[in-house]
């Protein structure tokens, strides 16, 4: 039998504990408070601003106006222009431009003459993303002036093109990483700080000997947890509630719909995260490990396995694991679902009972590894 | 000579503690290992197996060639859609990326009338969906230059610029992933584990006995530093030749004494950091949660999965502090491109004064409190 009124004495002890620690309480709430900002200011891929410098060897008009179309991109920053091969060489390896581009002699004249002129573009490629992402900047501007170019030598060369292919950006027109970031941080948040609420709960009281008290009561194991875990579930929903209007007010991103949704979505996870920490402290024996434990495992899954950063989908096999197996997967696409897309609510079905056997599988384990008798 | 040997003695004693918490000690191996693998494996910021769903409503050769030519390892499977599923695939992020192909493109094509291709992509991937769009892009263009040049009327006028890129000119993200995340690995390990091993002695009054033994504080400091440092140490080699050489095959091209002497110097600027944590704190609990404000941002700031020129200008400079900025350049440079002591002096003259200066704070730090708690 499961009594409500010794979960409620288990859990007011527990509160009463954390409100007169008032630094653990303050910290509750400062710390995923300066996590939401740090984070939601610097976790960002918007590549903009790329420094980048010119090697001019035609300087004819035409190379002039070449150059000056990059100038005009707001992806682009230009750090000046460069007198030779080697000058490019250096400025790449000292990472002062992250491209180059060499206009080589002959560019006006192979224009106004129809044959094709030979670019190049140097990029620098130490961290793949924004090689990448400088590569279709380059190549977006290129193949538009070069029409240009060649419409100025040559009429209605342009209209040659063959088709046409528009790009619509859903979600997220401007395609700025804070719309799914930002709300992406609190779900993630949401895994590391709850979890760490409760990492040290059990096995806080192991350690110091204060277990005592909950072998000689007439508690079960899993009054005792619940009643350990509801405070800090309280503290992390009011930190949910914190960080939404963060999210809104701060960062000014806009919820689309479906907030109903997200707040009975936010209801599970919360429990889901708090019980990861229950668990961790069942089965360690000392603090330290409870709480470095609880860091490893719910860390790295929430913030790199989880979606955010990287589509779950294109995760490889391995990672998938981690990926699905950690509940801030599934509680992401019900954030992002309210913040950017407003999609029919059947198809977050699945999250709320991927969320529910978390919690309901988590608890359980939580229950059979804590024992009523040290052993 | 007396305060070595108290120095190694207490390190010993720090030693047996560790070495008496078996489900620490292999949470951390699993943190070393296991973890950098899935993340080495599963994690790329390149475009690697997008979901991409194609509504063919054409159905002629052109558009099964098109619909053919998205392949891996970009693309993973192509989902075949109905016009009217579109909708649904994307809010439920099944797909990422969404290319139409309308009724007669092909007729519309020979006959020179530019017909229209639509490309949605669900901008809420922000990882993939700039990077996305242009390679679907360049995609069907060479396909569609491919099936009109069959035909020798049409001439293309596009031209073709040259990229070349530098330092990583295959773009393999895979060993950077490995590395960052032994990295961040190491970050979180070396603030929190010395941190917490004076937290334990506090709470559980032994460093009382400790006061009342002819040691300095100092000699506690150093003493926990090399212990900890050391079980660290031992890890990270382990990692090193199993994991990044042995498992990912990354050439470790520098001196592997190198490299540990680095990671050395960074503990060292790392455990004074967490000392000076466990000195503010008064609990795990509380230490749990201040813990993660300084390990979470230097982590995932540090440039190995966003670029640091997109964060905002005063987040950079307070990461230039961060100890980890000089340690991943280091390990980058000793891993990847070879480099002996003198080419790293930088780094590594950086990380010393950080150490020197997070240690000695600590020093202070405990000092006081040691005098507080003597009181």
């Amino acid at each position: 039998m499961i009594s409500l009124r010794r979960i409620a004495t288990v859990a007011s002890r527990e509160a009463i504990e954390i409100a007169r620690d008032r630094f653990r309480l303050i910290s509750a709430f400062a710390v995923p408070l300066s996590l939401m900002l740090a984070l939601g200011f610097g976790f960002t891929l918007d590549i903009e601003r790329v420094s980048y410098a010119v090697l001019d060897q035609d300087g004819t008009p035409q190379s002039r106006d070449f150059a000056a179309a990059f100038a005009h991109s707001r992806f682009l920053d230009h750090a000046g222009d460069l007198a030779s091969q080697e000058a490019i060489e250096r400025a790449l390896a000292g990472g002062v431009v992250r491209l180059a581009i060499e206009i080589p002699s002959g560019f006006g004249r192979a224009l106004a003459g129809r044959s094709r002129p030979e670019v190049a573009f140097w990029i620098d490629g130490s961290m793949p993303y924004r090689a990448e992402t400088i590569k279709g900047i380059v190549l977006a501007i290129h193949n538009t002036e070069a029409c240009r170019g060649l419409e100025k030598a040559s009429a209605d060369a342009c209209d040659r093109v063959p088709l046409n292919i528009r790009t619509r950006f859903l979600y997220n027109q401007e395609l700025k990483s804070r719309v799914a970031f930002v709300p992406g941080l609190i779900a993630v948040i949401l895994a590391m700080v709850p979890a760490m609420l409760t990492a040290v709960a059990v096995v806080r009281e192991k350690e110091l000997g204060t277990i005592t008290n909950f072998y000689t009561s007439p508690l079960t194991p899993l009054e005792f947890l619940v009643g350990k875990q509801l405070p800090c579930a309280a503290i992390s929903f009011a930190n949910f509630l914190m960080l939404t209007i963060i999210a809104i007010v701060v960062f000014k991103v806009l919820p689309k719909g479906g907030i109903l949704l997200l707040l009975s979505a936010a209801i599970l996870y919360i429990l889901a995260t708090t019980a990861i920490g229950l668990l961790v402290s069942c089965f360690t024996r000392s603090q330290m490990a409870g709480f470095l434990i609880t860091l490893i495992v719910t860390v790295v899954p929430a913030f790199l396995f989880s979606g955010l950063l990287i589509p779950v989908g294109s995760i490889e096999a391995s990672g998938k694991v981690l990926a699905y197996g950690f509940p801030t997967t599934w509680f992401l696409r019900v954030v992002i679902n309210t913040f950017a897309k407003n999609a029919p609510a059947d198809l977050l079905f699945v999250d709320f009972v991927v969320l529910t056997v978390f919690l309901v599988v988590l608890m359980g384990l939580s229950v059979a590894l804590l024992d009523k008798q040290r052993r | 000579m007396r305060m070595l040997s108290h120095i190694f003695h207490l390190g010993v004693k720090e030693l047996l503690s560790l070495l008496r918490d078996p489900v620490l000690l292999l949470f951390v191996f699993y943190g070393l290992t296991l973890q950098i693998i899935i993340a080495g494996n599963g994690l790329s910021l390149e475009l690697r197996n997008a979901s991409i769903g194609i509504v063919d409503e054409d159905h002629s050769p052109l558009s099964r060639q098109i619909s053919g030519a998205f392949r891996p390892p970009q693309f993973g499977r192509v989902e075949a859609l109905a016009y009217t599923d579109l909708d649904r695939a994307l809010d439920g992020g099944r797909i990422t990326f969404a290319l139409v192909i309308p009724p007669r493109f092909e007729a519309n094509l020979l006959a020179g009338r530019q017909p229209q291709m639509q490309n949605l992509v669900d901008a809420t991937a922000v990882s993939q969906a700039f990077i996305g769009n242009t390679y679907i892009r360049r995609i069907v263009l060479d396909q569609v230059d491919r099936f009109l040049s069959r035909r020798p009327s049409r001439i293309d006028p596009r031209f073709e610029p040259t990229i070349r890129v530098r330092f990583n000119p295959n773009m393999q993200s895979n060993w950077s992933n490995s590395v960052a995340e032994l990295l961040i690995m190491i970050a979180m390990l070396s603030v929190l584990l010395p941190g917490a091993a004076l937290l334990r002695e506090r709470e559980h009054g032994t460093l009382e006995h400790l006061l009342v033994m002819p040691v300095t504080p100092a000699e506690i400091l150093l003493a926990k530093f090399w212990a900890n440092s050391l079980v660290l140490l031992v890890g990270v080699t382990i990692s090193l030749f199993a994991v990044i050489g042995g498992y990912f095959e990354v050439p470790i091209r520098g001196s592997v004494a190198l490299f540990l002497g680095g990671t050395l110097l960074f503990q060292l600027a790392t455990s004074g950091i967490g000392i000076v944590l466990a000195t503010v704190t008064r609990s795990v609990p509380q230490m749990a949660l201040i813990g993660l404000v300084v390990v979470a941002p230097m982590a995932f700031l540090s440039g190995a999965w966003t670029p640091v020129e997109a964060m905002p200008a005063f987040l950079r400079s307070i990461l230039w502090i961060s100890p980890l900025a000089y340690y991943s350049e280091f390990a980058n440079a000793v891993i990847y491109r070879g480099a002996g002591i003198t080419d790293t002096a930088t780094s590594l003259l950086a990380m010393a004064a950080i150490g020197a200066i997070c240690f000695a704070f600590a020093m202070v730090r405990l000092r006081k409190s040691l005098t507080v708690a003597r009181v």
